[in-house]
């Protein structure tokens, strides 16, 4: 019997609609590369994946011209950081803002911006994870050249404000980028209406593949960047690489399919996560690490403060689920998002992510439940307190 | 090793259960990591010999699986023999992670200090 899946944050498995449509790009003749335009393999790739950048533009409402691609959500932060500093930060002064619950991919460009000789601010975030939109309008001033904010986080599924975050940073003429990884196609994102400059955007959250990514650039605003990569000057000489023709088509199946699927998604996870905490009300100690109205109910940040997350996971065997984010979790050290919340140390290691998908059946979430209900009554017994 | 591992993990016959064993006469030893992870033992003995062996303990799932194991091999031995933990070959037995031996340690911590109560009560 396969393991339940409920680790949905940290990747989903590809939509069927998804996996025809990358089988027929790699089987007809769209092989070519999409820069050789001079003949019809080239020009049947390129035109590929100028439909596919209209599709992914439509789900964020967007322009086309204003979606590069990358090879995911981490090189699209790399890029709208290290990119913004190359086009116009590097000759300035000042500081930048971001937060202690952000993505390594974020948290680790901008360490190496601090040691470039820029002040890097990082917000803590309010109890219940949200970033707290008093401190930040506290501490943007002047000097602040760019903002960067998750919009849903991956280990807790806060969902942060970024409407209001936008409204501080332009009345501040400030650069805001937003990574989005984890809410593009699951909430719904209207670029036009957000003053937001830079967004980075995955595939592999939302049922697409995994290695291609986007990075939205406002047209019409402050985010201009320049290229990391150096190269044959593709995607406008932004981002430089020979174009992935059947994972941008994978790509732009997914959003497309997310757009379609978004609030049957949305209805669908709140139901799986009121039978899940429904189901766990006998465990007397749980505790939800954030509020249920600043959260995205997909993801589940559930501490069992007296155990260990290790050890709950080794025990619910048919289940797959994760002690934190799938991208810190090889290493033993404690979550820097759960840490930077007020947890205690002891907390975090009690500390579980459950995340819930499109196809997670409410069977599936019983089971789940009622696994956990029982490792919690086995590890009580032998701690014996 | 997994199913050996899952095994001791699951294994809950040597847990002490104060409501079941809070009569007998056991000297503890306890030891804990600042990250909340903990063994206590809980030996009854005879002369040197352990002829009961209980424990409680919180960590991940090796700590859990080797203190199960140990528990259950020390059974019928003298403190001496229980002492020499490398003895009980625990490392290659459960197949622990390098990044996991440090349980060990743990382990061994909380027998020293059963000895240090057992020899103080002499």
């Amino acid at each position: 019997m396969k393991s339940i899946y409920l680790d949905y944050a940290s990747s989903t498995p590809l939509a069927n609609e998804v996996v025809d449509e990358m089988v027929n790009a790699i089987s007809n003749n769209d092989f070519g590369n999409p820069s050789s335009t001079d003949h019809e393999y080239g020009k049947n790739a390129h035109q590929l994946i100028e439909d596919c950048r209209k599709n992914v533009a439509n789900l964020i409402h967007a322009d086309q011209r204003e979606i590069i691609w990358t090879s995911g959500a981490t090189e699209a932060n790399n890029l709208a950081i290290f990119g913004s500093y190359e086009f116009n930060l590097k000759n300035k002064s000042g500081n930048i803002i971001t937060s202690m619950t952000e993505h390594k991919s974020v948290i680790e460009p901008f360490k190496t911006l601090e040691k470039k000789g820029l002040r890097v601010l990082l917000l803590s975030p309010k109890k219940n994870g949200e970033i707290d939109l008093n401190k930040l309008k506290k501490i943007i001033n002047e000097d602040t050249l760019m903002v960067s904010l998750m919009h849903i986080n991956n280990e807790t599924g806060v969902l942060n404000d970024i409407e209001s975050i936008g409204k501080i940073c332009r009345k501040k003429n400030v650069i805001f980028h937003v990574d989005a990884a984890q809410s593009v196609g699951k909430v719904s994102i209207n670029v036009s209406n957000l003053k937001v400059d830079l967004m980075s955007l995955a595939s592999h959250k939302i049922y697409g593949p995994k290695g291609i990514g986007a990075l939205y650039i406002n047209g019409e605003t402050l985010g201009r960047i320049a290229p990391i990569l150096q190269g044959g000057g593709q995607e406008r000489g932004i981002r430089s690489g020979t174009l992935p023709t059947h994972q941008i088509v994978g790509m732009a199946a997914a959003f497309r399919l997310a757009k379609k699927h978004m609030n049957n998604d949305l209805n669908h996870i709140r139901e799986c996560r009121a039978l899940f905490l429904k189901s766990i009300a006998s465990i007397e100690d749980a505790v939800i690490n954030t509020d249920e109205v600043s959260t995205f109910p997909g993801i589940i940040s559930l501490c069992l403060p007296d155990l260990d997350a290790e050890s709950i996971i080794f025990g619910m065997k048919k289940i797959a689920l994760s002690k934190g984010s799938a991208c810190t979790s090889d290493s033993d050290e404690p979550s820097h998002v759960l840490k930077s919340m007020g947890l205690s140390q002891e907390e975090i290691r009690g500390t579980l992510r459950i995340s819930f998908g499109r196809y997670t059946t409410m069977n599936e979430v019983s089971i789940a439940a009622e696994s956990l209900t029982k490792i919690v009554t086995h590890l009580k017994l032998i701690k014996g307190r | 090793m997994e199913n050996l591992l899952r095994q001791y993990f699951n294994d809950s016959k040597s847990v002490y259960i104060a409501a079941n064993h809070a009569g007998i006469n056991f000297h503890t030893g306890v030891a804990a990591q600042v990250n909340g992870s903990f063994v206590k033992l809980y030996l009854k003995l005879e002369e040197d010999r352990i002829i009961e062996a209980k424990y409680n303990v919180s960590g991940c799932p090796f700590m859990i699986a080797i203190t199960a194991f140990y528990v259950e091999k020390i059974k019928n031995k003298t403190l001496l023999e229980a002492a020499e933990i490398q003895d009980f070959n625990i490392e290659k037995t459960l197949e622990l992670p390098i990044n996991k031996k440090d349980r060990i340690f743990l382990l061994e911590d909380a027998l020293k200090n059963c000895i240090k109560q057992i020899n103080r009560g002499k």
